[in-house]
């Protein structure tokens, strides 16, 4: 695939790195405010990418993404052509609040299944956002996503209820709705 | 107990600091437990990075608190916390976390308990 990296959105590079780590044997899920910016078509823009690596073992991490160019500085990735993005790897496991049975979705790119968050456990992750951080620019993305896609809301309003935050859910249902 | 399953006990006394105060940063840790500043910030960032602990800035100091929004990790990890904290003998957990940061109205007076 051909990249160019000083435009590229935050789809293109999820495509081109998730790809490039698939094809390394890594089980890599885009999850974070990238995964809003992919279902607003960047009417959302993060700024960052990141991936939930699921292997146990990452040792060959750096050495993989610095076949693509992107080179470890601290604890992201950086590509000297790429200055508007970078790559984090958040430690796993992949969880949103008390909820760790989630079930990524997979799209076929150029032959290989690259991983995202799925658009109703992209809402409940930006809601976790606002519910422990206080994130309040988090709420009004998982609106975007809310709006764009269809979702299951059954099962957001089932986590806010774990997670002890109907009001949330009301809120947030209501200005979907809108 | 929690400083052999971590490996360090500047690690228990980082986590003991943030049950208590519900968030925390170094020098506190430091200045509590009387124990070198940079030890203290190794260990916070570790499991920062880990995302068992998140961090903000507030005005220039870095103030961390259990990540929460990884509850799955992290609720039963804390409960794991209380039980060490719950088994810390009151005049000790008072000796320890004597420096009181809840909020507090300004101007309202400050009554220190003068020991004879």
């Amino acid at each position: 695939m051909s990249i160019n990296l000083k435009t590229c959105t935050e789809e293109e590079l999820w495509k081109f790195v998730g790809k490039h780590l698939a094809d390394n044997g890594f089980d890599a899920v885009l999850v974070g405010g990238a995964v809003v910016s992919v279902y607003t078509e960047g009417a959302y823009e993060s700024g960052d990418l990141d991936f939930i690596i699921q292997n146990l073992s990452k040792e060959k991490l750096p050495e993989v993404m610095k076949n693509i160019g992107f080179i470890k500085n601290g604890k992201n990735y950086i590509h000297p052509k790429c200055d508007h993005l970078f790559i984090e790897f958040p430690s796993g496991p992949l969880g949103i609040g008390e909820d760790y049975n989630i079930k990524e979705d997979e799209q076929e790119f150029e032959g290989t299944k690259i991983k995202i968050l799925s658009p109703t456990d992209c809402i409940k992750d930006r809601l976790a956002s606002y519910i422990y951080w206080g994130a309040g620019e988090c709420f009004d993305q998982a609106i975007l996503v809310g709006k764009a896609h269809k979702f299951n809301a059954t099962a957001v309003k089932r986590w806010c209820e774990g997670e002890k935050a109907s009001e949330v859910f009301k809120e947030f249902h209501k200005q979907v709705q809108k | 107990m929690l400083d052999k399953i971590l490996g360090s006990k500047t690690a228990q006394k980082i986590f003991l600091h943030l049950f208590h105060y519900g968030e925390s940063y170094p020098s506190a840790v430091a200045k509590d437990f009387k124990v070198s500043l940079s030890q203290v910030q190794r260990q916070f960032d570790r499991f920062e990075e880990a995302g068992i602990i998140i961090s903000k800035l507030q005005g220039r100091t870095r103030v961390y608190k259990f990540n929460l929004k990884n509850g799955a990790i992290v609720k039963p990890f804390k409960e794991l916390v209380k039980v060490i904290y719950d088994s810390i003998p009151l005049k000790e957990k008072e000796e320890i976390f004597s420096t009181r940061r809840r909020p507090r109205k300004a101007g309202k007076y400050v009554i220190r308990k003068v020991n004879k």
